[in-house]
Parts: C-alpha cells; sequence; structure tokens
C-alpha cells in the first residue's frame, strides 16, 4: 500500500468513524480495503469512536421500562425465527448400506408392486378404449379356388361323373346359348357352364 | 460476568438477551437519545440496534474490544445511518446547550460508564479543539459543517482536528497500531 492509498484509507476510516461515509465514499472504502495487508484493524477507529462516546454516558442512565418490553418482545421473534432456520431440515438422504426399513416392509412393498404390474397388464389387455377404431388383425385365410378349378377337381376326382350338353331351346332371343353341366352323384356336387 | 453476553447470545441462549439489556440497555439508549435529539426516534433505534447486536454476537473478538465498546460500535453505526438518512438538522437552542456543557472534569468522569472513563481520560489528554471537535461529532452527532457554523471554525480545521483527534485517541487507548500515522504538528 503505497503512502497516497494509506492517507486516503485514514481519510475514510476517520469519516466513517465520526460522520459516516456517503455511498461513493462506501465503495471507495471497499475499493481501497481490498489493497489492505489482513494484518491492518480496520475497526480500530471505530472502536475508538465507540469508546469516545461512553465517555458521555452517564452510570445512571437505564432503559425505560416499555422499551425494555418492546425489546423482549423483539427478542422472542428473532430467536424463534433462529431457531426455525437452525432446526435441521428433514433429510431424504440415506446413508449407503444402511436400511431403517426391515425386509418384512421390504416385502411388502415387493408385493404391492408385483400387484400394480399385473393390474396394469391386464388393464392393457382388456382396454375397450378406441377400439372400434382399431381395425381388426387381418387373418389370412385360405384361397377359396374358383369355380372352373373346383370343376376341374371334380372331373378328376369323381368316379361317376354325369355329363351333359345344354341343346339350342326354344326360348326366343337365346337360341344361341351353349354350355355344359356335370354331376357327381357319390359327391353330390355338380357344375354348370353356360356360353352364349 | 458480563464478557460471556455476547457469546451466550450467539449460542442461541435467549435469557442472555436480559442480561445483555441490564448491562448496555443503559448504554444504548443514551448515545441513541444524545445523537438523534428525539425521544420517539430513539426508541425505535434503541430496538433496531439490540437486533443488530444479536445478529453480529457471534463477530465479537474480546481481544480487540470490550463487550461494551463493541455494542457501542454496532449502536454508532446505526445511528450515523439514521442521522444521515434522515437529514436531520440540530437546533440553535440546542447546540448552545450542547456548547455549555463542561467540556471535562474529573466529577464528570466519575458519574460516566466505566468503560468511558479510559476514553475520558484520553480525551483529557487531547488538545482542547481536538476534543471539543470530537465530543461535538462523536457524542452529540454533529456533522463537521454544524461544527464549523456552531464554533465559528473553518471547516478544514474542524476536519483536521477531527482527523488528528480521533487518531491520537486511538493511539492512547491501544486500538489497532498497525496503521501508521504520518501527522505534522499543529
Amino acid at each position: 500500500m503505497n503512502e497516497q492509498t494509506e492517507e486516503r484509507l485514514l481519510d475514510l476510516l476517520c469519516k466513517r468513524a465520526v460522520n459516516g461515509l456517503t455511498s461513493e465514499e462506501l465503495k471507495e472504502l471497499q475499493a481501497v480495503e481490498q489493497t489492505v495487508e489482513s494484518s491492518v484493524d480496520l475497526n480500530s477507529l471505530e472502536m475508538t469512536a465507540a469508546a469516545i462516546a461512553m465517555s458521555a454516558v452517564p452510570a445512571s442512565d437505564a432503559l425505560p421500562d416499555h422499551l425494555k418490553a418492546g425489546i423482549l418482545a423483539k427478542a422472542d421473534e428473532y430467536f424463534a425465527a433462529q431457531n426455525k432456520a437452525n432446526s435441521p431440515a428433514v433429510t431424504t438422504v440415506r446413508e449407503a448400506g444402511k436400511s431403517s426399513i426391515p425386509i418384512w416392509g421390504w416385502l411388502g412393498w415387493a408385493t404391492a408392486a408385483a400387484a400394480l404390474i399385473f393390474l396394469a397388464l391386464n388393464l392393457y389387455e382388456t382396454r375397450t378404449v378406441d377400439r372400434a377404431n382399431v381395425s381388426p388383425t387381418p387373418i389370412p385365410l385360405p384361397q377359396k379356388p374358383s369355380p372352373g378349378t373346383m370343376r376341374e377337381q371334380l372331373l378328376a376326382s369323381a368316379p361317376d361323373i354325369v355329363k351333359a350338353e345344354w341343346g339350342p331351346g326354344n326360348v326366343k332371343g337365346v337360341e344361341s346359348l351353349a354350355g355344359d353341366v356335370v354331376w357327381s352323384e357319390t359327391k353330390q356336387e355338380g357344375y354348370m357352364r353356360f356360353r352364349g | 460476568m458480563t464478557q460471556a453476553i455476547l457469546q451466550r447470545i450467539a449460542d442461541g441462549d435467549q435469557n442472555a438477551v436480559q442480561d445483555c439489556l441490564k448491562a448496555y440497555g443503559g448504554l444504548v439508549w443514551s448515545l441513541a437519545r444524545r445523537m438523534l435529539r428525539n425521544n420517539e426516534e430513539a426508541e425505535d433505534a434503541v430496538q433496531e440496534i439490540f437486533i443488530e447486536v444479536w445478529k453480529n454476537a457471534s463477530r465479537f473478538d474480546p481481544v480487540l474490544a470490550s463487550e461494551a465498546t463493541f455494542v457501542a460500535m454496532i449502536a454508532r453505526r446505526r445511528l450515523i445511518d439514521k442521522i444521515r438518512f434522515s437529514q436531520r438538522r440540530i437546533s440553535a437552542d440546542s447546540l448552545e446547550d450542547i456548547l455549555a456543557e463542561p467540556a471535562g472534569s474529573s466529577e464528570k468522569e466519575m458519574q460516566v460508564l466505566v468503560e468511558g472513563r479510559e476514553a475520558f481520560k484520553a480525551l483529557s489528554e487531547l488538545r482542547p479543539e481536538q476534543r471539543q471537535v470530537l465530543q461535538l461529532s462523536i457524542v452529540h452527532g454533529l456533522s463537521h459543517q454544524e461544527i464549523a457554523d456552531a464554533t465559528g471554525m473553518p471547516l478544514g480545521t474542524v476536519k483536521t482536528h477531527a482527523r488528528r483527534g480521533l487518531l491520537q485517541a486511538r493511539e492512547i487507548l491501544g486500538y489497532g497500531k498497525d496503521i501508521s500515522i504520518k501527522e505534522v504538528a499543529v
């Protein structure tokens, strides 16, 4: 700390001790204090001023009773707030490896968890919400053979096939109708074909 | 045992508040009335000061000062703030009363608090002008300008007396000797 800074520091400390500082001076003091070695007692001048102030305090002065009562009431509020602030908070962190819940307690929780999982699965499986909007999963059906294929299969498999050709009829407009009919007595199955 | 009061308060012992008020209530009340010169403002200030004392109780160091000096220091900080905030102006009548007070006598010394007697002796070792400026500013809370107006001293002279007197009183009382004093005789 150079001599000029030291002088300014003393100026500010004296003013603070005697009359107080303006906000600008207070900022300046805080800035200067940063450069001061820790061994310097910055309160010594305030303590000197406090001692001088006490030199004029009569020993007989006493606090008025009503003021004392008011301060004691404030003390109740202050210490209640302090006690509240200092009371240990409920801790949620448990020491690793230690558990305050016995094994029976854990068993109960495990059973409850399993029941919840079962309930959730059951609800999922039986849910009805939006089911109407959900398309059913298409089930692949065996491809039905065409009538022509079925006719061919019947002709190939039935031993007693009766076959007849349609003859020209006498209905006006359908004289050119042609085709045939096959029938199996044992399979009770037959097919008709029309052309024209 | 008065030295233990602030430590007990710092430890959360509310019963120590009664002892604190008994030991320092009169001191704080007297400082507030002298500096503020208004009983209503002084009462408010005293309540605030004691709350401040409880908050700062853990910072008290018996090696640096007595409990009474520590309490008085906190009280003065709060009172100075109040004076600056209120822009208080002291009346001419009050000034006359203050200036008429005897500067110091052995009889007066016997009437003050035990803690103030050493400071009283220290003040008596200062030059009369320095003593007067310090008493007007520190005991009665007058600004340097108010002192200059009341005594007729130039403002710069008032400031010089305040600074030199305070530094010399600090040396006599034995508070903090780490900052060197470079003063020349007037």
